[in-house]
């Protein structure tokens, strides 16, 4: 469908609603989607938007994230996932202040307010001291929980990859550790297949790396990173740190400034024994222009034989001098992905935006969803999704990080989604 | 505990040599590292207006 994503977005590409605004912070967002509910999380709220109900200017019904934290109170960071083998939403939270467990804790089917099942995952289990920023991903047989360890340059990952069917038995599972040598991003996985993948873009391209075992069953994980060229659009993710100073003269900050989360996101599909394949979004510069390099990698399974499929550079609106939280979207057909980010500069304050691209396809026109918000502080995450992307351009005041209390949001978050197709 | 590395394929994209990443992969056979939270379980409060409510308890982290 060329021109998914023109002048009629929202009319016809979408089922549930676009540009309307999540629940408000305090800040670290992400959302997942069944085929019934939408579920997005903040350090405060879990909102469930039921899709038989579509409300383009809602959230959905919201109640406390206290109970996502599974006793692991206060906590931070929270993700959630979609398990479409299970019927069950997937929580993880980590301790604050940092240092403490990282907890892990399930519904009990497809009502998301529902917990009856929870693991600690301690800082040990990932041979660390201080665990930071958990990335969550579920599979067929897997679970895998990445985590940012704050005591080493550049973040280097540790994935802990759990035995699923230990965890929905409720018994302490089979594990094993992934040491990374470097930041990387675990994909999100649509569908139900067993591999989970994850990234690591370098100028070359990216290191894509798959995980095809099951701690416990198959005597270990068959893992590999395979450098697959071109994938990215030159340059190196992680030395685009932009702090930047906006129209009103307030200054803007992505992540506390450390931007390895943001540099990349991934989502990988399953294809229903045809194989899966990877799309990838990569924040870069080229030739000193920023870009955001969007990749589709296929040959993922069974030999594991990566090769570049498309690759797409996508250059900075007008008056934008830097993208924020990029987001990634994905059809779990394949073929349609959506990018969001957020882009500002000196001439632009943080404004939402949108690209999409058909599989085989060019891409499509970049589009501005909401008015840019002037305001100071930073840009927070933006999660990749299957069947929807979610991008925030909400900020939080200049008085964080200790320079005073945590400020009300500005709410200026869009979502987009997709139809389902099964 | 066993530690072992795991070397990726070389595969030729074309291009020329694809080089491989050494990945570092310690299998854990003693289920002893994470553990299940004992019962019972919190659970989901009552609905809330985010837009007039509070935002609960919580805290914005570094990444």
């Amino acid at each position: 469908m060329r021109g998914f994503l023109t002048a009629a977005l929202c009319a016809l590409a979408l089922l549930i609603g676009c540009s309307y605004p999540g629940p408000p912070g305090p800040f670290d967002y992400w959302a997942a989607a069944s085929p019934s509910d939408v579920v997005q999380i903040s350090n405060g709220f879990v909102c469930r938007d039921q899709t038989s109900a579509p409300e383009p200017n809602a959230h959905g019904t919201c109640v406390d994230w206290g109970f996502i934290g599974c006793g692991n109170v206060p906590a931070t960071d929270p993700m959630v996932a979609w398990d479409p083998t299970a019927g069950r939403w997937w929580y993880s939270v980590i301790a604050s202040p940092l240092g403490g467990p990282s907890t892990v804790c399930l519904s009990s089917g497809v009502d998301p307010y529902t917990i009856d099942l929870a693991f600690q995952l301690p800082a040990t289990a990932f041979g660390s001291t201080s665990l930071d920023r958990p990335q969550l991903a579920v599979s067929g047989n897997k679970v895998a929980v990445a985590i940012n360890d704050p005591d080493h340059p550049r973040n280097p990952i540790r994935t802990l990859v759990m035995n699923k069917a230990d965890l929905l038995a409720g018994v302490a599972p089979h594990t094993g550790l992934i040491k990374h040598s470097d930041f990387v991003t675990l994909a999100t996985v649509i569908g139900a297949d067993n591999p989970l993948a994850w990234v690591r873009p370098v100028t070359k391209g990216a290191y894509i790396g798959l995980i095809t075992g099951v701690p416990g069953v198959t005597g270990g994980v068959v893992t590999a990173e395979v450098l697959v060229k071109g994938t990215n659009a030159g340059g190196d993710p992680a030395t685009d740190a932009p702090v930047i100073v906006l129209p009103d003269g307030a200054r803007m900050q992505e992540g506390n400034g450390t931007l390895v989360p943001s540099a990349a996101q991934a989502v990988v599909r399953d294809g229903r024994g045809a194989g899966m394949d990877l799309w990838l979004l990569t924040r870069t510069v080229r030739n000193g222009a920023r870009e955001l390099a969007l990749a589709r990698v296929g040959g993922l399974t069974p030999m594991f034989a990566p090769f570049l499929d498309s690759a797409d550079a996508i250059g900075l609106p007008p008056a934008a001098a830097f993208f924020f939280t990029p987001s990634l979207g994905l059809d779990d057909l394949g073929n349609h992905a959506l990018v969001g980010f957020t882009g500002g500069g000196g001439g632009l304050f943080p404004t939402p935006f949108l690209v999409g691209k058909d599989r085989g396809g060019a891409l499509g026109a970049t589009l501005a969803t909401a008015a840019g918000l002037p305001s100071g502080g930073r840009v927070d995450y933006a999660p990749s999704g299957a069947q929807f992307t979610v991008l925030t351009s909400h900020f939080v005041g200049v008085g964080w990080e200790g320079l005073g209390a945590i400020p009300t949001t500005t709410d200026g978050r869009v979502a987009v989604f997709f139809p389902f197709t099964e | 505990m066993l530690a072992f590395i795991v070397l990726a394929a070389l595969i030729d994209m074309g291009d020329g040599v694809v080089t491989d990443a050494p990945v570092e992969w310690i299998p854990d056979d003693v289920p002893t590292v994470v553990v299940p939270v004992a019962p019972p379980l919190p659970t989901a409060g009552p609905a809330i207006d985010p837009t007039t409510a509070p935002a609960p308890q919580g805290q914005g982290s570094t990444p």
